[in-house]
């Protein structure tokens, strides 16, 4: 071959390969210019495309798994043009890949989780106490298998202590859906066997989610009204030996009752305990170290199972619901209850203490909350305490107006406590100084457990605590203390609270959830429930607010005044104003507990939690435990 | 600390609350004064019969202040101080105006007004203990309801 023949092969050669293309392949590149959101949910879509370099050929879309993985508008597009990617109905990952017509171009992918809800599906256990429509003080728990797509199923227990209770096994919940936005904030609605519970059976909670793992919730329905807690569950476990335990409810005779101990689980079933109980139509009241014996059946597949006692105090049966091998909540039941034959409603948690022993030195700085519930007279009462050998000094509000007209701010408290090695215990406030407030039972729980997210690996520890005053009861939580900071709250937060509202005329309860970004100012909206419209606007109302935040300079750091707490409440008529007032107890940035001021003679007081919130989502889903 | 001191008849009062209690009894006047909460004593109990000349009203406007029964006595008008769950919901009493009753309470001054905080009524031949004897309120006081008796004047 002469070297003209081979100069005509190889250009013959160069002009037939390059007759697809339109660049050198060394210089071509591509890139997902407009990428897809890192989560979509099942059918959603999301406007995508690609940019290449060195090239004008058009861009090819496919993606995997072939089949499942969705479709797109347009395919192919030019360089830059966008193109609508439709997610398919089924969850899971999906890959989109970008791919030049060059040849030799490279290709580009993107990677995105086709989820529901945030990625927030699995087991959760749930709680809540309240007042229904008939002014009842009622107690729920229930477990849910909350499936990919938002579909659920489940099983709960319902009392009022009066009329409506759940039958021996429970209501089926036979069908449901949860709905979650980016912001935490959802819905959760449960179908379930029982026609007298909800409406029509039919039960609306509105939710908002602190993690993947936890939220707070509402029901706001118009049925019933009341605030609890949602939690992934971990199932099945196996339950710890030692529990520490708080209930708060009414008794057979109308009274408001709050009871809490420790106790021992035998042999996975033999349970022997310890019980305070605060019952003003006891013979002696409050009682103190009580003991009880009990049963403890094992947990179904949904994590329920029930409990005996031999102490009616405590309920003579009980349903649990598992979240993990240390924390359960807690419902006592009645199957039949009527109203010539009321009985005790009440619920609450219990949580495990761990392997170790206890003592004086188990409390640390620490913060509580103490709240009534709305059977009772209404208080809710939030401090903090510096220990010192078993004794304490503290700062603390008290809002009791509700009952005695009377509330304190940033008070000056002192005291003793003494924890005896099984975390069975005792804190007294020096009177005159908290009010009414002056004795609490404590009960100390494992410091790996967080009590107002049992999921949570940080904030653990502290105790369960019954107030057992004679001319109150109420229950709530003693937890460290380890950030006083007020620049530490910050960012974005879910929250929490139970308002009690006492008026002869139209009282009863209505209940918030929702979450508020705080800055210098604490600034959110969310969920109202006000099932007796004692603000004339509807049963389900929509509330907003923007309050500034101070932190108290002229007492020890970790309390804020939330003042003024200024609440627009919007319904079916015209917008009202609340002009209540709010203080804070701050635990850390992640967790805090704020009461009504008393001074916004609102006569109301409300009670609750301030959760900071962590992303929800494709990263957090996968932490997301599966039964 | 938020303190504030309207004027105290008793200098020893004033004294003794100012060391003691650093509480605030909460008034529509938006003043506050120091108090020690005050807690219902059977002890101190009267029973009377009155004329029932109001009873409270639902607020189209959505405001939570709290409001009373208002009893004529043959001392004078009285403000009743019944429990949320009297009037209200399921078990609660039916009380109208211009009807006699008789209750037994006691009486306390909350938020500065002179209130009679009522423990028990008779309605309509019917008796219901709203409160525990130490003044906690009860749910669904109707449905615990026993044969009435008749009692003394205040």
């Amino acid at each position: 071959m002469n070297r003209k023949i081979l100069l005509v092969i190889l250009v013959a050669s160069s002009a037939a390969y390059f007759a697809g293309c339109s660049s050198n392949p060394k210089h071509l590149s591509i890139a997902i210019s407009t990428p897809p959101p890192a989560s979509i949910i099942p059918g959603g879509t999301a406007q995508i495309a690609a940019t290449e370099t060195g090239t004008t050929a058009l861009i090819d879309w496919t993606c995997t798994p072939v089949g499942a993985c969705g479709s797109f508008s347009t395919t192919p597009t030019s360089s830059g043009q966008t193109t609508t990617y439709t997610a398919p109905l089924a969850t899971g990952p999906v890959t989109i890949t970008a791919t030049s017509e060059a040849k030799g171009a490279p290709s580009a992918s993107a990677n995105v989780t086709i989820q529901a809800n945030q990625g927030i599906a699995g087991a959760f256990a749930f709680y809540v106490t309240g007042l229904d429509f008939g002014q009842s003080t009622y107690s729920l728990a229930g477990a849910i298998l909350i499936n990919a797509d938002g579909t659920l199923t489940g099983e709960q227990d319902y009392n009022n202590g009066f009329d409506t209770s759940s039958p021996a096994n429970g209501d089926m919940i036979t069908s449901g859906s949860l709905s979650v936005g980016a912001d935490g904030s959802g819905t959760l609605t449960l179908v379930t066997d029982n026609p007298a519970v909800g409406v029509n059976g039919t039960e609306t909670f509105s939710l908002n989610f602190v993690n993947n793992s936890h939220a707070l919730i509402i029901q706001a329905d118009g049925s019933a009204t009341s605030s609890g807690s949602l939690d992934l569950q971990t199932l099945p476990s196996t339950l710890g030996s030692n529990f520490a335990f708080a209930l708060t409810g009414v008794g057979p005779l109308g009274f408001t009752v709050t009871d809490g101990g420790v106790f021992t689980i035998s042999g996975g079933s033999t349970i022997n305990g310890t019980v305070d109980v605060n019952d003003a139509t006891a013979a002696t009241d409050p009682s103190i170290g009580n003991t009880f014996t009990g049963t403890l059946t094992a947990a179904d597949t949904f994590g329920r199972g029930t409990i005996t006692t031999d102490n009616a105090e405590i309920g003579n049966t009980l349903s649990y619901y598992v979240i993990g091998p240390e924390a359960i909540r807690l419902v006592v039941t009645a199957p039949g209850v009527t109203q010539a034959n009321p009985a005790t409603t009440a619920s609450g948690s219990a949580f495990g203490q761990g392997t170790g022993t206890f003592s004086n030195a188990s409390i640390g700085n620490s913060v509580f909350i103490d709240q009534a519930n709305a059977g009772g007279d209404l208080f809710a009462a939030v401090g903090q305490i510096v220990p010192n050998g078993g004794a304490f000094t503290g700062v603390a509000d008290n809002n009791e107006t509700a009952f005695s007209g009377m509330f304190v701010d940033a008070a000056a408290i002192s005291g003793t406590y003494s924890i005896a090695s099984n975390g069975y215990g005792s804190l007294s406030i020096n009177p005159a100084t908290l009010l009414d407030v002056t004795t609490f039972g404590v009960y100390m729980v494992d410091p790996a457990i967080n009590v107002n997210d049992p999921n949570n690996t940080s904030g653990g520890g502290g105790a369960l605590i019954v107030d057992l005053d004679a001319s109150l009861a109420g229950v709530g939580v003693l937890v460290p203390q380890t950030d006083t900071a007020a620049t530490s709250f910050a960012g974005n937060y879910a929250l929490g609270l139970q308002d009690l509202i006492p008026t002869t005329a139209a009282s009863g309860e209505v209940d918030f959830v929702g979450n508020a970004v705080a800055t210098a100012t604490l600034a959110g909206s969310g969920t109202l429930s006000d099932p007796r419209d004692l603000f004339g606007l509807g049963s389900v109302d929509t509330a907003t607010f923007s309050a500034p935040i101070t932190p108290d300079t002229t007492t020890t750091a970790g309390r804020l005044e939330i003042n003024p707490f200024t609440v627009t409440v919007n319904g079916s008529g015209a917008p009202i104003t609340i002009p209540d007032m709010a203080n804070a107890y701050q635990a850390s940035g992640a967790q805090l507990f704020w009461i009504e001021d008393g001074a916004d003679l609102q006569s109301s007081v409300f009670g609750g939690q301030i959760q900071q919130e962590s992303a929800l989502g494709a990263a957090a889903a996968k932490k997301v435990r599966k039964p | 600390m938020k303190r504030l001191y309207p004027g105290l008849g008793a200098l020893s009062l004033l004294a003794f609350f100012s060391l003691a209690a650093p509480g605030y009894a909460q008034t529509a006047a938006a003043t506050t004064k120091p108090a020690i909460p005050l807690r219902y004593d059977v002890s101190k109990e009267v029973t009377l019969i009155a004329t029932v000349r109001s009873v409270p009203e639902k607020s189209s406007s959505g405001l939570t202040q709290d409001s009373f029964l208002m009893l004529q006595t043959k001392s004078g008008l009285i403000n009743g101080k019944v429990t949320p769950f009297t009037l209200n919901g399921k078990g609660s009493i039916s009380i109208t105006q211009g009807e006699q009753i008789q209750a037994t309470g006691m009486m306390m001054t909350l938020q500065s007004k002179q209130v009679f905080v009522i423990r028990t009524l008779v309605v309509g031949g019917r008796s219901y203990q709203i409160r525990s004897e130490r003044g906690f309120p009860r749910e669904h006081p109707g449905a615990y309801a026993t044969t009435g008796s008749k009692g003394g004047q205040l």
